[in-house]
């Protein structure tokens, strides 16, 4: 892929064109990741709002109706419900995992399977979550892979 | 509950045949006649063993081994339900119901063995496919 800048004095806003053959699964990622840098998740922690960078979330929980931002270290409670972070991230590389967890993708280190055939996701922050069977083909889709 | 409701329709079909087929079997051996209709009510009481132990086996809190042990020990009372229908013809000599236990705990091992497969197979492709992704980002 080439990248190339052009410095441009009197424009009022930066703007970004693809030039592709086809607008392909990368392509439309590549596009998603870019619209990702201007969304911001408004989050609560202590009575003082946030505004996370989707990029640095490491996964969303959703426990007793209440959904919470996992960061490296921090934790933020969210206020839009699950579905409405899927749909806010969608293309993206977030993805649901399981019945309460969206996952970044990009935070994974690695994956590993139980003896009953349950897969678990170990995080870059050494966490641990569980990916439902009815998930995986999708999170192989953000992953590069193709749909068996 | 939906995921419940197709995993006993799934046991419901391997129960009621593995029933239909041990009748089969008594009826042309032992020319002994039965009636289809409590070996129907008794797939249908097996598949409820059946379907809860899969749940039990695929769940997805708790440690994989006591998931895989407590789909085991729930699974066997369907043997009662097959003495309940057979009685002393099949259970004639006490050892019958050990060689039973066996035999469905060597099935369960091989289901066991083949889940395990398939789920390493996926982490193996999933694994790969993050490494080509960490190789691009470098």
């Amino acid at each position: 892929m080439k990248i190339a800048i052009e410095e441009i004095r009197n424009i009022e806003e930066t703007e970004i064109i693809v030039k592709c053959k086809e607008v392909d699964e990368e392509v439309k990622r590549l596009i998603a990741q870019i619209q990702l840098m201007d969304t911001k998740i408004i989050a609560k922690k202590e009575d003082r709002s946030f505004a996370l960078i989707p990029s640095e979330i490491y996964y969303f929980e959703s426990i007793d109706n209440k959904v919470f931002a996992y960061m490296l270290k921090e934790v933020f409670e969210v206020q839009n419900k699950l579905y409405e972070l899927e749909e806010i991230l969608k293309n993206s590389t977030f993805l649901r995992v399981n019945k309460n967890t969206i996952l970044n993708a990009s935070k994974i280190h690695h994956f590993k399977s139980t003896m009953n055939g349950r897969m678990e996701a170990t995080l870059k922050n050494k966490e641990v979550i569980i990916i439902s069977r009815t998930y995986v083909s999708g999170l192989k889709m953000i992953l590069g892979g193709t749909l068996k | 509950m939906k995921r419940f409701f197709k995993a006993y329709i799934l046991s419901f079909f391997y129960s009621n045949l593995f029933l239909i087929l041990l009748q089969a079997g008594i009826v042309r051996r032992l020319n002994i006649h039965y009636n289809y209709l409590p070996v129907i009510i008794g797939a249908m009481v097996m598949a409820l063993f059946l379907a809860f132990g899969s749940m039990l086996f695929k769940r997805e809190k708790g440690a994989s081994w006591l998931n895989i042990l407590l789909g085991f020990v729930v699974i066997l009372p369907s043997l009662y339900v097959i003495k309940y229908l057979f009685g002393i013809i099949i259970f004639r000599f006490s050892f019958v119901i050990y060689l039973f236990i066996i035999l469905i705990a060597i099935v369960y091992s091989i289901m066991v063995f083949f889940a395990t497969k398939k789920a390493r197979a996926e982490v193996k492709e999933m694994n790969d496919l993050l490494n080509k992704e960490k190789n691009k980002e470098e």
